[in-house]
C-alpha cells in the first residue's frame, strides 16, 4: 500500500512538472464538444479533429464521441474527419475555455464508388501512440462472407493478425498465444463472460445494434485490466435521436429486429434489437416423433436508453439479456445465458476534465436436468458480477492527457447445486459451496507527445483481489500430476479475507514518427487476471467454470513486449504494418488427466500450474478505398507451455516444454470486397492456418476386451493435425437507388467453404464398432471429424423501414 | 452421469445440426515401446478369477494381443495367504483364491527380468433387491416393449463406487458405450430404485443378469478415463490421454507396465422376460 502511494504521488508529480512546462508566453484556450453523426445523432468514435495550416496538431473523440483540443488564443479552422464520412470544416475561436455545440457530419454516400481521400482517420494511425490495435468498421464484417449468413464479429476478428482459434466450432478467440479466457470481452463496459450461442457456432453480439468495434493486442491502457491477452471492445449504438427506423433480416439460421427511436429529439432516444433461431421450428415438422419434440434455440434482446441533459451531462441505461435453449425430448433439458444490466453516467466537469460513471450487473447461468424417471434432477450455477467504475480524462494542455480512475467487482460463483426433480429419483440434493471474491483496481497514465517525433503513453494499474470467506477453505497437498488431498480445513465467514493478491501492472507505449506516412511504435504490458476458465471441451460448453484465484491458486500474470512499423502510401490508400511480440505468462492454469470438474468440492486439488510463453511476427496490409478493398494478413508464431506434471520426461522427472493446441505456425488470411456497382457488392474470405497441436498415441492395448490407445513416450502434443484452410464468398445484391431515394431491402447470398474441403476439427482414435452385435471387434482407426463436410450456401434477406 | 450427458448433446447437435463428417484416415504413427499389459482382479464371485497378461501392439495392428505365456504371476491377500498363478491358455493366469470383503491383495508379476507389483482391496457391495420387467407403451424416448429396472439400495457412508455389467442370455454387453460406472456423492444412502436397465426393448424368453461391481476410487478413476478415451467422437473429441494404471515396477527407472489390477465385491441378479 505503502510503494503503491508513493508510486502514485511521483506519477502526480511527474505530471505536475509537464503542466508546468508548457504555455510560457501565449494564453491557452480549451474547446470541447461531441461529434456525432447528422443523420441519427450517434456519437462517432475515434473521428478526428484537426486544426487547418497546423499540422501535428489535433485529438481524436474517446468512446463517447468527447473531444477537448486545446490551442494558443485565437480562431481556428478545424477538420473533422471520419473514416465514410464528409469531412466537415468548422470555425472555433479559442478565446475561452467551452463547450461547444455538438458538431454533425454526414455520411459519404459517393465513397464506396469512387476512390476518395479518407481525411485524416488513418493518419491518427501514423499519430496515434496506440498499437496492436485493429477497429473494424461494422459495415465491413457485415460484407464479409458469414457462417450461415450470420454476420458474426467473433469469426470476423479471427481473420485479423494474431488471432486464432482452435476450430470453427470451438468458442471465443486466441490472441498471441492466450487462452480464450484471456480476452476481455466488453459490450458497452460490461465484461461478457460466455461469448457464445449454440456450443461456439455464433457470438453473442447483435451486428446491428454494434456501432464500433475495437482489439486490442498489446500496449493495452492501465485503464483495463483483469485479463492477460486483449481487449475487445464492443461499443453498441445509442439509438437514433432524430426519426424512427426499423430495420432488420430473415436469414437461414436466425431472423432479426432493430427498432430505434428519438424519445426526445436530439436529447433523447432508445434502441431496441432483437434476434431469434428458428431451426426447432423446422424440426416441428418432421415426422419422427424422436426428432419433432427436441428443442434447440437461442435468442437475445438488448435495449438501450439514453439521456442528454445538456452538454454536461448524459445518462445511457441498457440491458442485454441472451439464452440458449436445449432440449432432447423430455428426456434431457439445458439453457443459459447472459443478463446484464449497465447504467453510465458521462459528465463533463470542465471542457478540460471529462468523466464516466458505469454500475453494472451481471448473471451468467445455466441450468439443465432431467424431468422425469428415476434419474430426475435439475442442476443450476451462475456466476453474478455487481461492479462499479468511475474514468476521469484530464486534458491538462495540447500535449498531455491523463487518465486515471478505479474500479470494483464483487464476483460471486455458484459452480453447481443439484436438487431431485421428483420424489422418485434416485438423488440427493448436492452443492458445491459457492465462492466470492472483490476485484478493484487503480490506474493512472497519461498520453504525452514529445514535440513532432516522439510521443508517450505511460502509466501503471495498481489491481487487488481479496479471496473472501462464506465458505470452508482448504489446503492441498500433494504431488504434482496426481489429485491432491484436502488439509487443514477451516471455516472462514461471509466478509472475512481468506487471502490477497496485489498487483504493480506497468504499461508504457511509445511512437516515433519516421516521416509523414511511417512510425516506429514500441509497447510493454503487464498485466494480471484472477479469475480462470476451467474447461474440458474445445467446444464452447455452457458447464465451463469460471474460478477464482484462491488461497491455492495465484493470480495469472503476463508480460509483453511488442515493436511494430507502420507505414501508409498513396495517401492512405493502403496501409501497412508489421508486428513483433514476445509475451511470458506466469502461473498458468491446467488439470490432471482424470480431472473431475464438475460438482466438484475439491476441485483445486485437481489443478496444475506451470508458465506459457509466445512469440511471432504479424504482417498486415490493408488497402482502404476504391472499389476492392480489404487486407491481407499473416501472422508467423510459437506458443508453448510447461506446466508441473504434465509432459514429465520418464526418465528425469522433468515437465517439458510442448506446444500449446493454439500453437498455430502460419495463419494467413485475406478478406477481399468488390463493388464494381450501386447495386452488388463481392467478398471473399481465405483463411489457411497451421494444425492444432494434439497428442496421437503409438501403441494400445487391450483390457476386458476393449482396446485403449496409449502414448508410450508420455509426451503432450507430439503431432499436429493437418492444416485447415477455407474460402468462402458472398454477394450483396443492394436495392435500387429510385428518384435519390434508396429502396428498402438488399439479399445477400454466401457459399461458406466454398470448395468444401473436409477441414479437421480433430482426429480422434477410436475401435470400430459393428452394431447390432455385443462385443467389439479388435480394429482400431484414426478418424478426421470435420464440421463441415461440404459447402454451406445459405440466403440472407434484409430490410429497412 | 453429467459429462456422458454433455457428450451426448454435442454429439446430436453434430449430427442433426450441421453437415458434420467424419472421415476414417491413414495416419503414419510412430511406434512405442512394447509395453506389459495387465488385464485382471479378484472378486468375491463363486468362480476363478483370471490374471490376463497381453503386450502392447502398434496401435493399427488389428488382431488380438500378443499373449504373455511365461511371466511368474502370484498374489498375496493381507492375511498371510498366498499362491503361484497358473497360466492355462493365450496369457490367462487363474486365481484361486476368492475375494474376501475389506481385504487388500497383492500381485506380484515377473517377467524378462523386470518385477511389478500392484495391490487393490475388495469393496463392500449392496445386494441387489431385484430386477423387475416392466412392458412399456411406446414415447418419445423409446419404443414399446419390455424394459428391466433395477432396484438396489446404496449403503450410507460416501466413498462407494461402482460398475455395472448388463449380459443377455450369457453374453456381456460390452461395447465401448456398454461402460457403465458411478459414484455415490450425489445419491449417498439412497435407494436406487427404478433404473432403466435397456433403451432397446428386449423380447420375451431373454435371459437378462446384472451384476453391481464396487470398486476402489482408483479404479474408478482408471475407468473414468478409460471411458474418456475409447468413447471419442463429435464436438467433444479429446486427444488421447494416458490411463492410468496401478501397476508398479519394483524399479522406477524400468519398463512402465498398463492396465490395471482390480479388487471388487459382487452382487448379481438374473431375470428371464415374459
Amino acid at each position: 500500500m505503502k510503494t503503491l502511494f508513493l508510486v502514485l504521488l511521483s506519477l502526480a508529480l511527474c505530471f505536475a512538472a509537464l503542466a508546468q512546462t508548457p504555455n510560457k508566453n501565449t494564453e491557452k484556450y480549451t474547446v470541447s464538444g461531441n461529434i456525432k453523426d447528422l443523420s441519427n445523432g450517434e456519437g462517432l468514435i475515434g473521428a478526428t479533429i484537426s486544426v487547418k495550416g497546423i499540422s501535428n496538431v489535433g485529438t481524436t473523440t474517446n468512446s463517447y464521441g468527447f473531444f477537448s483540443l486545446t490551442l494558443p488564443k485565437g480562431t481556428y479552422s478545424l477538420v473533422v474527419s471520419y473514416i465514410g464520412y464528409l469531412n466537415k470544416v468548422i470555425t472555433v475561436d479559442f478565446s475561452s475555455n467551452r463547450i461547444i455545440d455538438d458538431i454533425q457530419i454526414s455520411e459519404d454516400h459517393k465513397q464506396l464508388q469512387e476512390v476518395v481521400v479518407v481525411g485524416n482517420t488513418l493518419e491518427e494511425k501514423m499519430q496515434s501512440v496506440e498499437m496492436s490495435t485493429n477497429k473494424l468498421e461494422i459495415s465491413t464484417i457485415k460484407s464479409m462472407p458469414a457462417l450461415l449468413g450470420e454476420v458474426d464479429i467473433v469469426r470476423s476478428i479471427q481473420l485479423l493478425p494474431g488471432v486464432s482459434t482452435v476450430g470453427e466450432g470451438a468458442t471465443g478467440f486466441n490472441v498471441r498465444g492466450g487462452g480464450v479466457d484471456h480476452n476481455l470481452i466488453l459490450q458497452d463496459e460490461t465484461p461478457v463472460y460466455n461469448s457464445s450461442h449454440l456450443f461456439g457456432f455464433f457470438s453473442v453480439f447483435n451486428p446491428d445494434a454494434v456501432k464500433d468495434v475495437k482489439l486490442v493486442k498489446g500496449g493495452i491502457p492501465a485503464q483495463y485490466g483483469g485479463r492477460l491477452a486483449s481487449l475487445l471492445d464492443v461499443r453498441l449504438k445509442e439509438g437514433n435521436s432524430k426519426k424512427f427506423v426499423g430495420y432488420g433480416g430473415i436469414g437461414t439460421v436466425s431472423s432479426r429486429l432493430t427498432l430505434e427511436a428519438p424519445i426526445v429529439k436530439d436529447k433523447s432516444s432508445f434502441i431496441i434489437a432483437g434476434r431469434r433461431t428458428y431451426a426447432d421450428m423446422f424440426l416441428k415438422l418432421m415426422p419422427d416423433s424422436t426428432i419433432n419434440q427436441n428443442k434447440l434455440y437461442f435468442y437475445d434482446l438488448s435495449a438501450k436508453w439514453n439521456y442528454d441533459f445538456g452538454q454536461k451531462d448524459r445518462v445511457y441505461i441498457s440491458g442485454y439479456f441472451g439464452r440458449d435453449v436445449f432440449k432432447f425430448s423430455d428426456q434431457f433439458g439445458m439453457n443459459w445465458g447472459n443478463i446484464t444490466s449497465t447504467v453510465r453516467w458521462n459528465h463533463v466537469f470542465s471542457p478540460k476534465l471529462f468523466s464516466n460513471l458505469t454500475l453494472i450487473y451481471s448473471n451468467y447461468d445455466y441450468s439443465l436436468g432431467v424431468p422425469s424417471g428415476a434419474q430426475a434432477f435439475d442442476w443450476k450455477s451462475n456466476i453474478v458480477n455487481y461492479s462499479g467504475k468511475a474514468d476521469f480524462s484530464y486534458f491538462l494542455n495540447a500535449k498531455n492527457t491523463i487518465n486515471f480512475g478505479g474500479s470494483i467487482i464483487k464476483h460471486h460463483f455458484q459452480p453447481g447445486k443439484v436438487t431431485p426433480s421428483n420424489s422418485g429419483s434416485i438423488f440427493s440434493p448436492y452443492e458445491v459451496a459457492g465462492q466470492n471474491a472483490l476485484e478493484t483496481g487503480i490506474y493512472l497514465d497519461n498520453e504525452q507527445s514529445l514535440g513532432k517525433k516522439l510521443a508517450l503513453q505511460y502509466g501503471v494499474r495498481w489491481s487487488l483481489f481479496n479471496y473472501m470467506g462464506g465458505r470452508t477453505i482448504y489446503d492441498y497437498q500433494g504431488v504434482a500430476g496426481q489429485r491432491k488431498t484436502p488439509i487443514n480445513e477451516r471455516n472462514y465467514e461471509k466478509g472475512e479475507v481468506v487471502s490477497t493478491y496485489g498487483n504493480f501492472e506497468p504499461r508504457f507505449s511509445l511512437r516515433y514518427t519516421i516521416d509523414e506516412g511511417s512510425a516506429i511504435k514500441f509497447s510493454y504490458n503487464r498485466m494480471a487476471q484472477y479469475i480462470h476458465l476451467i474447461s474440458n471441451t474445445t467446444a464452447a460448453s455452457p458447464l465451463d467454470i469460471w474460478q477464482p484465484t484462491t488461497n491455492n491458486i495465484k493470480p495469472e500474470l503476463a508480460d509483453q513486449i511488442a515493436l511494430g512499423y507502420f507505414k501508409n502510401l498513396k495517401d492512405n490508400t493502403y496501409e501497412f504494418s508489421a508486428e513483433a511480440y514476445y509475451k511470458t505468462m506466469t502461473n498458468q492454469i491446467d488439470y490432471i488427466d482424470g480431472a473431475d470438474l464438475l460438482l466438484n468440492n475439491h476441485l483445486e486439488g485437481d489443478l496444475l500450474f506451470g508458465q506459457g510463453r509466445s512469440y511471432g511476427l504479424e504482417l498486415y496490409a490493408k488497402k482502404n478505398t476504391g472499389k476492392l478493398t480489404g487486407w491481407v494478413s499473416y501472422t508467423l508464431s510459437k506458443t508453448e507451455r510447461q506446466i508441473d506434471g504434465i509432459n514429465v520426461d520418464y526418465a528425469t522427472g522433468i515437465s517439458n516444454w510442448y506446444a500449446a493446441k493454439y500453437d498455430r505456425r502460419h495463419n494467413l488470411s485475406a478478406v477481399l470486397m468488390y463493388q464494381p456497382s450501386e447495386r452488388w457488392t463481392f467478398s471473399a474470405n481465405f483463411s489457411y492456418i497451421s494444425g492444432v497441436a494434439t497428442t496421437f498415441p503409438d501403441s494400445r492395448y487391450e483390457y476386458e476386451g476393449l482396446i485403449i490407445p496409449h502414448n508410450s513416450a508420455g509426451t503432450r502434443n507430439n503431432y499436429r493435425v493437418p492444416a485447415y484452410h477455407r474460402l468462402d464468398l458472398s454477394a450483396t445484391l443492394h436495392a435500387k437507388t429510385k428518384n435519390g431515394k434508396k429502396g428498402r431491402g438488399e439479399w445477400v447470398f454466401t457459399i461458406y467453404n466454398a470448395y468444401a474441403r473436409r477441414n479437421p476439427f480433430s482426429v480422434f482414435f477410436r475401435q470400430e464398432v459393428q452394431k447390432d452385435t455385443p462385443t467389439p471387434t479388435t480394429n482400431t482407426q484414426a478418424v478426421r471429424l470435420s464440421l463441415f463436410g461440404s459447402l454451406l450456401p445459405s440466403v440472407t434477406y434484409n430490410f429497412k423501414f | 452421469m453429467k459429462t456422458s450427458f454433455l457428450n451426448f448433446v454435442l454429439s446430436i447437435l453434430t449430427i442433426s445440426f450441421l453437415a458434420s463428417c467424419e472421415d476414417v484416415i491413414d495416419i503414419d504413427l510412430k511406434q512405442g515401446n512394447t509395453l506389459l499389459a495387465i488385464d485382471g482382479g479378484i472378486t468375491t464371485l463363486n468362480r476363478p478369477d483370471t490374471i490376463k497378461l497381453t503386450l502392447t501392439a502398434p496401435y493399427f495392428e488389428n488382431k488380438p494381443a500378443p499373449a504373455v505365456i511365461d511371466a511368474q504371476v502370484s498374489i498375496a491377500d493381507n492375511e498371510g495367504n498366498k499362491e503361484i498363478l497358473r497360466q492355462v491358455s493365450n496369457g490367462k493366469y487363474i486365481v484361486g483364491m476368492r475375494g474376501k470383503i475389506g481385504n487388500t491383495y497383492t500381485l506380484n508379476i515377473k517377467y524378462k527380468g523386470e518385477e511389478y507389483e500392484a495391490i487393490t482391496q475388495v469393496k463392500r457391495v449392496p445386494e441387489i433387491d431385484s430386477l423387475v420387467v416392466r412392458f412399456e407403451k411406446p414415447s418419445n424416448a423409446q419404443t414399446e416393449g419390455y424394459y428391466v429396472y433395477l432396484f438396489v439400495p446404496e449403503p450410507a457412508g460416501v466413498g462407494d463406487y461402482y460398475r455395472f455389467k448388463v449380459y443377455k442370455n450369457d453374453t456381456l454387453w460390452n461395447q465401448p458405450s456398454d461402460l457403465s460406472i458411478a459414484y455415490d456423492r450425489l445419491v449417498d444412502g439412497n435407494r436406487i430404485d427404478n433404473l432403466q436397465i435397456n433403451f432397446k426393448p428386449f423380447h420375451k424368453k431373454d435371459k437378462i443378469k446384472v451384476e453391481v461391481l464396487a470398486i476402489t476410487e482408483d479404479h474408478f478413476q482408471f475407468y473414468t478415463e478409460m471411458q474418456a478415451q475409447i468413447n471419442n467422437g463429435g464436438l467433444n473429441a479429446r486427444p488421447p490421454a494416458n490411463v492410468r494404471t496401478n501397476i508398479l515396477n519394483k524399479n522406477p527407472k524400468g519398463s512402465k507396465a498398463v492396465g490395471y489390477f482390480g479388487g471388487a465385491g459382487i452382487s448379481a441378479k438374473t431375470v428371464i422376460v415374459n
